[in-house]
């Protein structure tokens, strides 16, 4: 938002002031209807670039893209003269409306007590009004994986929309049990467990994790069992299994934290074996066994990617280099920033990616398309094509630039509003009034 | 830790008073020891010669020696004799000092936090502790020193930041105040804060304290010293034992000895002695390569360290195999789902590292050498290493590029002139205090042990180390050790009494032990071998820094076994042991 | 007696000086955009050093015998960054046993080794301000220092003559150390008033006997000393104007009422770090000529920075704050050209004016601007060249030079930059969590008793 548009939005909302009891803190409403931009470049992701173009937005969704296209009766024209179009950012891994004020640990609800808890739903606890938000969605972030944290199986992570009331209308189809693979590496500076120790406890741990699995496996067959016949299959509640069940089945996603060489390669053989459809998450040393990942044909989610080595022998991009580097092997990616408040930099995560042997081009649709395909909801996300929900951003220019300007946010086909905390506080407060002499 | 010190001290100990009450009293205190390849001093060698001792000093040496009628006579034929070695750092025979328990674990703090005023010694300042109120005359590490050729050492108290005066001690001796050679020898500092969450915690609050107190303690002695002078009309002086405890040292007559174990710590001691100005003494110096400028231009007494990181073998199993986790095909072994690859090359990421890795152990074995061509003279202190590798060590750094001769210089000449007792110790001379080393062969020779030391005149005799058994380690033998064992070791008056686990780890046997006070603790045996229906193994154990090695021999017989362990100089003692449970 | 300390002082200071020597260089960048900050864009033009101050600027300058070239042809120039929060580089952050530790100076406890400071230089990163932690509400001295990387002598990182600073801090943080966690002043906002007050109304005092002292001993050579006290000196030196207050604070209340403070003491000089409620206050810290240092886009991590807005730095800019932007970070020290840069975004600075946050306006907080800052023929030879713009999200350092000396070359990039090596492990992955960086230490010491 740039110096004198804001001016122009404080003047405007002054003038509104003037009318009545308005509290200039409200936020502004969102507005759902038919649009159509109009005279744009539009990035559609996989079909190449429309120069001159226009996306009309009904219903929710992209009802037509393309150059020359007639705009319909009754829709909003926005002229996008001179603007990109993108399709809406999508962050692959998050833990945004689960923590309000990482220090106050009541306000914090992705780590919840257990090792064995896949049946807790990141979805529920989810505050779509959070201030992080729409504080997030202004800078073309549209979508957001959020996930759990904690234990062994900490539970299951969801994809949603940022836009919407409760969680349901912000859920975007996609679900996902979330494994926390067991780490050979320390945690950390006030890990002072000796290296025995630390393996003592990793092996403890996959023996834990295979003893899970194997119940998993048990509770499945028993349910196949009861459904062959017709019965009603006559076990204990115990919900964990039941969440796991379609994923020992081979049905549902497993997503799986890890991050160290030795262990990513672990995971990989443990995966080969259970027959697991899974997703990798972190991969942070991933470009020290790239081929492996390759090789075994798992997506990753890779991030974050502004981040310190991991190693202090590590060269100092480590992290900035380690999309580009599974890329090159072959690897599919998705980038994250597993941030809370601060989700609103994933274009500049992409970025760097990008700066740093990813490419511009491959950057993007880690952050578009790429995504959209790993959470298997490539049919409604991550590129402009008829018939997908209208998830897109008119920008100014490249969005992984600070200096670009993102001028409008439509998320299923609503505008949401330009404004959040920050912008409000920046409205405040540029001219305080009173200022020094009251 | 401490169920440990309980179970084997109450066996030293025992074994211990076993030796005091022993019934022989030495006849006289004149000794004549013969024949012998004699080192007065380093670079000098005396063969076939003799040096007789009289009442704690030395009466005579060299070729002509007439051997008094009085003399006790010890034939050293082809051994050899040098002056006792000096330790200029230990902390050896220092009773472990009770801290106040503060709080401890996350969370508030279990007691209610101390608030009342802060005290000198509450932050560590304690200059006027001396090492004869610490100092323990049976602790069996000093006899350990002893029996590495040790008779001076310079021992330092254990406190915080400025724990108190070290004193050199002689290894001779029933009570504190007997052992001390010379108190006030050095004034101990070290960059460790206070306990109980105090100020100052960290480096950076005690150098700043350093320089408060201090200053302090020089307008304290000015005060002093007018109001002795001339009382009147002043505020009378408050005399306080920890700021008194500093006059000797703001007049430059004892030195600071400044623990730096690395060099960061280095340059912070000289910090903070440029700025106050006293005579300072680099202690525990285990990188002093990367200040030799320094340490030249100002001519800094230093005291290396004899204790050096492990030695990176080539190692067959170990850093080189991949692990791997997850469950093998028909691999019923739910317990362990990893595998190890052996004889694996490293990537080269790992094989760069390990060099680097490498080549700084070697920069530290080659310390003393590089100091040395630097033209710089230094001490050896042991505090810090384990008393089993001293001479290991030594001999690595010789290997590195030390001489003997310097070797032997850093462990008797060196030591006495820095303690400034060198009119007493560091060569054997006339008139010089009786402090001898005898050794069956060139020291530094790997098969040579000690056979005679002398302290004060007072002789001690070591018998030779049984060798163990070379195993031939084959399968049936080492199954027949392996299983859970109950084990009795026959003490005087006590037994002490344990278990002993053997396993399989790959193709070779590995042990472990505890005893009923430790409850499973367990500690691990080393060298575990079995030839036919002999099993040897060997256990460190250390107490307060130094280490022992108990060696243990004996025979298996179906479920039941029997043998001994030899606990030091102490002797050997009877175990005997039933297996419990065999492995599954 | 004081003035013998002093004297002491002075003579072990040089002492210390005489000892680092760091190494001075001379090069010839040509043919880049330079970026002075100060005197606007120069484009295909040179830049001058000869042991290690700039010489000359220009076009077609030749180099002088002897002398490397390095062909910045389609590459950008400026100033090299300057971090005004860092903790890199220090042993030590929080000494946390009082609320008051004026005494301390993390100086005395510098690591030359630390691979973070080797980081911050291949992110054009040149000088830092390595400070105290924020655990004590006056916590101790800090250092400028430069990232002279590769050496074992801590002495070779110091920027000699930078003035003297010290951190305080207020909020959230003393009063969890020493509040929530000890029992003692200040547990709320009231106490960390209460604290600086009397800190600063026992140094007055401690400076008056000590000036009586000074009197008396002139015609009575008994006059005795009053106690020495490097905590109340260094208290009675920031009264003075010898030590500058770089105060860690957050919300609008507290800012106010430290400038108060200030002003009842006759302290004019003060510089609040993070201060993410200041754009509250914009027109009172101007009034005042205080200093701001920001983060880019940190918030909501704790409840005092919850109410806070990205566009923090250019709502104080636009209200005529000298206002920089840092890192308090070993990760964010490595891109601030980037942390710069979403000003643009968040509040629509220009590229000098962006630019500024990160050398010229630090360099002022630190009082360095003399020295460096800025490309100006006269300044210190600190220079970051970079691939693409420096504002721009794809900008990659490619050298960065401290003195007229090459620190960083991304063509020559070591594998293992590690000068401290551990003998007896190799070094182990660690999973990085972003704490907050000024809380450095104080769990191990509240929750461990060393």
């Amino acid at each position: 938002m740039n110096y004198k548009n804001s001016i122009s939005i404080a003047l405007l909302l002054a003038a509104c002031l003037l009318q009545g009891n308005v509290k200039a803190q409200l936020m502004s409403k969102a507005v759902k209807g038919t649009f159509a931009l109009t005279h744009a470049t539009i990035h559609t992701i996989t079909k190449g670039d429309i120069q001159d173009g226009t996306v009309v937005i009904q219903d929710g969704k992209i009802q037509a893209v393309g150059a020359g296209i007639a705009t319909p009766a009754g829709a909003q024209v926005i002229d996008c003269t001179g603007k990109e179009i993108y399709p809406g950012l999508i962050d692959a891994g998050t833990h945004l409306g689960l923590s309000e004020v990482s220090s106050v640990s009541l306000t914090e609800d992705y780590n919840e007590i257990g090792d064995l808890i896949p049946e807790m739903q990141a979805l529920t606890a989810v505050n779509p009004n959070s201030a992080a938000i729409p504080v997030t969605r202004v800078n073309g972030v549209t979508t957001v994986l959020t996930m759990p944290s904690g234990g062994r199986f900490p539970g299951t992570a969801a994809l949603i929309d940022l836009n919407g009331y409760t969680p349901d209308q912000m859920y975007a189809g996609f679900k996902v049990v979330v494994l926390n693979w067991p780490s050979s590496g320390g945690f950390g500076r006030f890990d002072r467990r000796s290296p025995e120790d630390r393996k003592k406890a990793e092996e403890k741990a996959l023996k834990d994790l295979n003893a899970y699995w194997d119940q998993a496996k048990e509770f499945a067959a028993l349910d196949a069992a009861a459904k062959k016949s017709g019965q009603p299959r006559k076990t204990d509640y115990n919900p964990a299994m039941e969440a796991l069940m379609p994923v020992v089945n081979g049905e549902a996603s497993l997503l799986i934290e890890v991050n160290k060489d030795k262990d990513i390669l672990s995971a990989l053989r443990w995966i080969k074996e259970k027959k697991a459809k899974a997703i990798l998450g972190g991969v942070s040393e991933g470009w020290r066994v790239a081929d492996s990942i390759a090789a075994a044909g798992i997506p990753v989610l890779v991030g974050p990617v502004i981040d310190l080595p991991t190693r202090p022998s590590d060269r100092y991009d480590a992290p900035y280099a380690n999309p580009g580097k599974l890329k090159a092997a072959g690897v599919k990616i998705a980038i994250r920033t597993m941030q809370t408040e601060n989700v609103r930099n994933l274009p500049y995560h992409a970025g760097f990616a990008a700066a740093y042997g990813l490419g511009k081009e491959e950057a993007l649709k880690a952050v578009t398309i790429y995504p959209a395909e790993i959470f298997g909801v490539a049919d409604q996300l991550g590129s402009i094509e008829k018939g997908k929900r209208a998830d897109l951003i008119v920008t100014d220019g490249d969005p992984f630039e600070t200096k670009t300007n993102i001028e409008k946010v439509f998320i299923q086909g609503w505008e949401v509003p330009m404004d959040s905390r920050h912008i409000q506080l920046y409205n405040e407060f540029l001219d305080r009034q009173p200022g020094l002499k009251k | 830790m401490k169920k440990w010190i309980i179970g084997i001290y109450c066996l030293v100990l025992n074994l211990v008073v076993q030796a005091q009450t022993g019934d022989l009293q030495p006849l006289n205190r004149v000794y004549a020891v013969t024949h012998a390849f004699i080192v007065p001093k380093p670079g000098m060698l005396l063969t076939d010669a003799t040096i007789v001792v009289r009442d704690g000093v030395i009466e005579a040496i060299g070729n002509q020696v007439s051997i008094p009628v009085d003399a006790q006579i010890i034939d050293a034929d082809s051994m050899y004799v040098y002056a006792g070695f000096i330790d200029a750092l230990s902390e050896a025979g220092i009773k472990k000092q009770e801290e106040e328990q503060g709080a401890r674990g996350r969370g508030r703090a279990a007691t209610p936090p101390d608030n009342s005023p802060l005290t000198n010694t509450k932050s560590g300042v304690t200059p006027e502790i001396e090492v004869a109120s610490q100092l323990d005359p049976s602790a069996s590490d000093l006899g350990a020193m002893r029996k590495l050729g040790f008779t001076t050492l310079n021992i330092v108290p254990e406190g915080r930041m400025i724990p108190g005066m070290s004193a050199a001690v002689e290894l001779h001796g029933s009570q504190a105040n007997e052992m001390i050679l010379k108190a006030n020898s050095g004034l101990y500092t070290q960059f460790r804060g206070a306990e109980n969450r105090k100020y100052p915690g960290t480096t950076i609050a005690v150098m700043s304290k350093w320089r408060d107190f201090y200053k302090n303690a020089e307008a304290a002695m000015h005060h002093e010293t007018m109001y002795a002078e001339d009382p009147t009309g002043l505020p009378r002086p408050s005399y306080d034992a920890a700021t008194q405890a500093m006059y000797p040292v703001i007049k430059k007559e004892v030195p600071v000895i400044f623990e730096t174990p690395d060099i960061l710590s280095m340059y912070r001691a000289m910090d903070v002695q440029k700025d106050l100005g006293f005579n300072i003494v680099l202690a525990n110096v285990k990188e002093g390569y990367l200040f030799t400028d320094v340490i030249k231009s100002n001519q800094v007494p230093l005291i290396l360290s004899l204790d050096l990181p492990k030695k990176m073998e080539e190692e067959k199993k170990g850093d080189a195999k991949k692990e791997r986790g997850g469950m093998e095909k028909g691999d019923d072994r739910k317990e362990k789902p990893k595998m190890e690859k052996k004889d694996q090359p490293d990537d080269p990421e790992t094989a760069q590292l390990k060099a680097k890795q490498k080549a700084e152990v070697e920069k530290r074995e080659k310390q003393a050498a590089t100091l040395t061509q630097a033209g710089i003279p230094f001490s050896f202190g042991s505090k810090g290493a384990r008393n089993s590798e001293i001479k290991a060590n030594l001999n690595r750094m010789i290997k590195a590029g030390l001489t003997e001769e310097q070797a032997l210089a850093s462990l008797t000449t060196e030591p006495a002139k820095l303690l400034k007792l060198d009119r007493q110790l560091g060569t054997l001379e006339k008139g010089k205090i009786a402090n001898l080393l005898v050794s069956t062969g060139p020291y530094f020779d790997e098969k040579t042990e000690v056979r005679y030391v002398f302290v004060d005149g007072s002789k001690y005799e070591y018998e030779s180390k049984p060798k163990p058994k070379p195993g031939s380690n084959d399968a049936s033998a080492q199954k027949s050790a392996l299983g859970t064992w109950e084990y009795t070791i026959d003490v005087p008056n006590q037994s002490v009494e344990g278990k002993m686990i053997f396993s399989m780890d790959g193709r070779e046997i590995k042990g472990e032990i505890s005893n009923a006070s430790s409850g499973d603790e367990t500690k691990p045996l080393n060298n575990v071998t079995v030839s036919g229906t002999v099993m040897t193994f060997d256990m460190d154990y250390d107490m307060g820094g130094n280490s022992m090695n108990l060696q243990y021999e004996l025979n298996l017989d179906g479920d039941n076994l029997d043998g001994q362990v030899m606990v030091g100089s102490f002797g050997t003692f009877k175990v005997k042991g039933k297996r419990i449970s065999k492995p599954n | 007696m004081k003035q013998l300390f002093s004297l002491i002082f002075i003579l072990s200071a040089s002492i210390t000086l005489s000892w680092s020597q760091p190494s001075k260089g001379s090069l010839l960048i040509k043919n880049g955009t330079v970026l002075t900050v100060t005197k606007g864009t120069l484009t295909n033009s040179d830049v001058l050093i000869v042991d290690g101050i700039i010489k000359k600027i220009g076009k077609n300058i030749s180099a002088p015998k002897g002398v490397e070239v390095i062909d910045a042809t389609g590459l950008y120039v400026m100033p090299g960054i300057i971090d005004a929060h860092s903790h890199i580089g220090i042993d030590v952050v929080n000494e946390a046993t009082n609320p008051v530790t004026a005494d301390v100076w993390v100086g005395d406890a510098l690591d030359p080794m630390d691979v973070s400071i080797y980081r911050a230089l291949a992110g054009g990163t040149t000088t830092s301000h390595a400070m105290h932690g924020s655990a004590n509400v006056i916590g101790g001295q800090c250092e400028t220092i430069k990232h002279r990387f590769g050496s074992t002598n801590p002495n070779d990182l110091r920027m000699d003559g930078a003035p003297r600073t010290i951190k305080f801090a207020l909020g959230e943080n003393p009063m969890r150390v020493h509040g929530e966690g000890n029992g003692i002043i200040p547990r709320t906002r009231m106490g960390v008033e209460e604290v600086i007050r009397r800190a600063f109304s026992e140094a007055q005092a401690y400076q008056a006997k000590w000036d009586a002292y000074n009197k008396d001993k002139m015609k009575n050579p008994r006059a005795l000393a009053p106690e020495y006290s490097r905590r109340l000196e260094t208290l009675a030196d920031i009264l003075s104007g010898k030590v500058m207050i770089h105060c860690h604070s957050y919300r609008a209340d507290e800012i106010l009422m430290l400038m108060n403070v200030c002003k009842d003491f006759g302290v004019k000089k003060i510089c609040f770090q993070h201060v993410n409620e200041g754009f509250k206050v914009a027109p009172e810290l101007a009034n005042f000529g205080a200093y701001a240092s920001v983060f880019a886009d940190w918030w909501a991590y704790k409840f005092e920075v919850y109410y806070s807005t990205a566009y923090n730095a250019a709502i104080l800019t636009r209200n005529g704050v000298v206002t920089s932007i840092n890192s308090d970070s070993p990760d964010l020290i490595r891109h601030l050209y980037h942390e710069a840069a979403k000003t643009q975004h968040y509040g629509g600075l220009s590229d000098d004016e962006a630019l500024s946050l990160i050398t010229i306006n630090p360099a002022k907080q630190l009082g360095v601007e003399d020295r460096i800052g800025s490309l100006e023929e006269g300044k210190e030879g600190d220079v970051a060249i970079f691939r693409n713009h420096p504002l721009s999200v794809y900008a990659v350092p490619v050298r960065t030079i401290i003195d007229g000396v090459v620190y960083f070359d991304i063509d020559k990039d070591p594998s293992d930059i590690r000068v401290s090596i551990d003998p007896d492990n190799l070094p182990t992955f660690q999973q990085y969590t972003e704490e907050d960086r000024c809380m450095d230490g104080v769990f191990e010491y509240l929750f461990e008793n060393r």
